[in-house]
């Protein structure tokens, strides 16, 4: 197999980020979406024990079950609305939790990791105070969902998962 | 609004500048702009009858400055719209009560007066911060609704002695005035109709400070509130886990050589595979404190990956730039910057880093992968090469760096993703988080980023639309999200007569 073609590699990340803010962020505006939040990161496993690294406003988010209690807990209610987000790959090969007989790359842009940075606006709420539309930034790491991947997958899988994720109110 | 046509009004200089528009292409549509006289009606109307409105609109006008200019208080910076009723020169023009027709048409036009002696929204915002309706009989706020679209950032209001019997009375006014911060309700039936209403009205305006000449809360309270909502995830000082000074020194070079010289920058760090983005956020909230207008985009446009406007594929694909030598022709492209020293003016950013597995080995020894860094800084930068105006950007830029390729720098930049936006201070650190478990990157003056936080948490923010800027920002004073806001308001609830012109009629 060969490695992705440029056009594959800006074709295949682009979709994934285009899926990432289209429900990311939807879930973290929906109350009941929170509930699911955890699905969108990487999950440690025996065979690659990597555990999602995440930071809000400089905070280091122990795991992604910390990550979605914070929103159900902490969070009332937001609003977040993505203005702009861009899209690069990183490796057009990645390979953390892959194994070491399948190293070589993929033609079709499966194997690749995509950093996504994202701006917009986010207005959150208290009982009946709201607060002041502020400005975020956030960048995320997006890796394959192995178990997504294969003929014998289960269908509904998210394709891609959050790696990293660094999160700042900049307003 | 008339049928299609959208009547504004404009200094002469923006009215040159907005003609230009005449015949673009807009959602389908061509566009036609003509400039009309002031006070003159579009050209629906017979020339006979336009004079004489116009005219007739005109006194009108210079009445209700008349008025308007005996009920200021400069010294209080008051608008005392008390007893009204009882105001020889609105009798004289038909103003009885706010239940009439007239005086329903009244009120609106007396605050289009008022708006329009402001150039700017800042500077009424400066000069009324009170307004006193004191005294008029009203039994509802719907015949003076006029006042919260008018003068939304007041922050004492005087609604005493009036015939307000409950909530629902005021309750259009609910997420209106967000400023407010004193109150004064009493001598209105609500007082014993409804007993509770200061906890609700409390709930109402949530930097009510005073409440019928009564203390409900204090600043820091307010302070207090106003934070736990706006920031329910607290903000620490920046997260940023270097290895071996790495990200550090990368980001010291950055700063100074892609603002001294960036072909030096690119032969440091960057190769054949690094990829670089631009996207321009045009949308981006800004501070209400700080609404300096927004400096052209045009040197960026062209090289915009905002991948929300940029929809086809072929153009995402030619807007990555991969390699040096792409990379050296947009540079050159761009203006000359100055970054703020990070030395002395560190909190002007905010750096986090962290590691990040999982690399591509430009040496081919770990097919698995290698370990790298991902950087993302937050700050602005000024561009030099305007010749006078000062252009500040804010921007967020990611950087993920991996080891370099045998034989090269030891560093690479694998990614560097920039994103832009309209100027505005950094959010900083706020007091409550806890900024000690946090290890902050060199340098940084906790101290000054405190300050800073404090100073920021009271100010209001707002968001903008873009469409319709080009038609309104000069006439709110480049305060975007004001301008749309008004412009909208003023269209649903005026009808197009009870503008100026139709006063008179």
């Amino acid at each position: 197999m060969a490695e992705p073609a440029d056009d594959v590699q800006v074709k295949v990340a682009s979709d994934a980020a285009e899926k990432f803010v289209e429900s990311y962020y939807p879930a973290l505006n929906n109350p009941k979406g929170r509930a699911h939040l955890a699905d969108f990161y990487i999950k440690p496993t025996e065979a690659s024990p990597l555990q999602a690294d995440i930071t809000l406003n400089g905070n280091t988010v122990a795991d992604p079950a910390q990550l979605q209690s914070i929103f159900e807990t902490q969070v009332a209610k937001a609003q977040y609305e993505v203005q702009s987000f861009d899209c690069q790959v990183i490796n057009t090969n990645y390979n953390v939790g892959v194994d070491s007989t399948k190293l070589g790359p993929n033609k079709d842009g499966k194997k690749m990791s995509i950093l996504v940075m994202v701006s917009g606006s986010v207005k959150y709420f208290k009982e009946s105070t709201d607060g002041e539309t502020r400005g975020f930034t956030e960048n995320v790491v997006l890796v394959p969902n192995w178990e997504a991947q294969g003929p014998k997958a289960p269908k509904g899988l998210k394709k891609w998962l959050i790696q990293s994720q660094t999160f700042r109110l900049v307003l | 609004m008339k049928g299609d046509s959208v009547i504004i009004t404009a200094s002469p200089e923006d009215i040159e500048q907005i003609s230009k528009l005449n015949n673009f292409m807009f959602a389908g549509a061509t566009l036609r702009i003509k400039a009309y006289e002031r006070g003159s009606t579009p050209p629906s109307a017979g020339s006979e009858e336009k004079k004489a409105v116009s005219q007739s609109a005109q006194e009108t006008k210079e009445k209700f400055r008349a008025i308007l200019a005996t009920r200021y208080d400069g010294n209080l910076k008051l608008l005392n719209l008390s007893a009204l009723a009882q105001d020889a020169g609105l009798l004289e023009m038909g103003f009885g009560t706010f239940d009439g027709k007239t005086t329903s048409k009244l009120f609106p036009a007396l605050m289009v007066v008022a708006d329009q002696l402001f150039k700017t929204w800042q500077e009424k915002r400066d000069a009324i911060v009170s307004v006193s309706l004191a005294n008029n009989g009203l039994s509802d706020v719907s015949g003076v609704t006029a006042l919260a679209q008018t003068f939304p950032d007041i922050k004492n209001l005087d609604l005493s002695s009036n015939n307000f019997k409950d909530l629902k009375s005021i309750a259009s006014w609910r997420w209106k005035f967000r400023s407010l911060e004193t109150l004064v309700l009493s001598n209105n039936p609500i007082e014993t109709q409804e007993p509770n209403f200061n906890v609700e009205i409390m709930k109402w305006f949530p930097r009510l400070q005073n409440l019928n000449y009564v203390q409900v809360r204090t600043p820091e309270e307010v302070a207090a509130t106003l934070e736990a909502v706006n920031t329910p995830i607290p903000i620490s000082g920046p997260d940023f886990r270097d290895v071996s000074q790495v990200g550090e020194n990368f980001i010291r070079q950055f700063v100074a050589l892609y603002d001294s010289d960036r072909n030096a920058l690119l032969s440091s760090f960057y190769d054949a595979e690094s990829v670089h983005s631009i996207a321009i956020n045009m949308s981006a909230p800004r501070n209400r404190e700080h609404s300096t207008p927004v400096p052209g985009w045009d040197a960026y446009m062209k090289h915009s990956r905002n991948l929300v406007k940029l929809t086809y594929a072929g153009p995402r694909l030619n807007r990555r730039y991969k390699g040096i030598q792409a990379i050296q022709q947009v540079w050159s492209e761009l203006p000359a910057t100055r970054h703020p020293d990070l030395a002395t003016e560190s909190a002007k950013y905010l750096i986090e880093c962290h590691p990040l597995p999982g690399l591509a080995d430009p040496s081919g020894q770990n097919p698995g992968g290698v370990d790298g860094l991902i950087i993302t800084m937050h700050g602005e930068f000024e561009e030099q090469n305007t010749s006078t105006e000062k252009a500040l950007r804010s921007f967020s830029r990611t950087f993920v760096l991996g080891p370099g390729a045998p034989g090269g720098s030891p560093i690479r930049v694998v990614s560097d993703m920039l994103g832009l936006r309209a100027w505005a201070p950094l959010a900083m650190p706020s007091n409550q988080a806890n900024i000690a478990t946090q290890a902050p990157p060199p340098n940084v003056n906790i101290e000054q980023q405190q300050k800073e936080a404090m100073a920021g948490q009271l100010m209001e923010k707002t968001g903008m639309t873009m469409e319709f800027a080009v038609l309104c920002l000069e006439q709110t004073g480049w305060q975007l999200p004001q301008a749309f806001d008004a412009f909208q308001q003023n269209r649903d609830k005026l009808p197009p007569n009870a503008f100026i012109a139709g006063i008179a009629g």
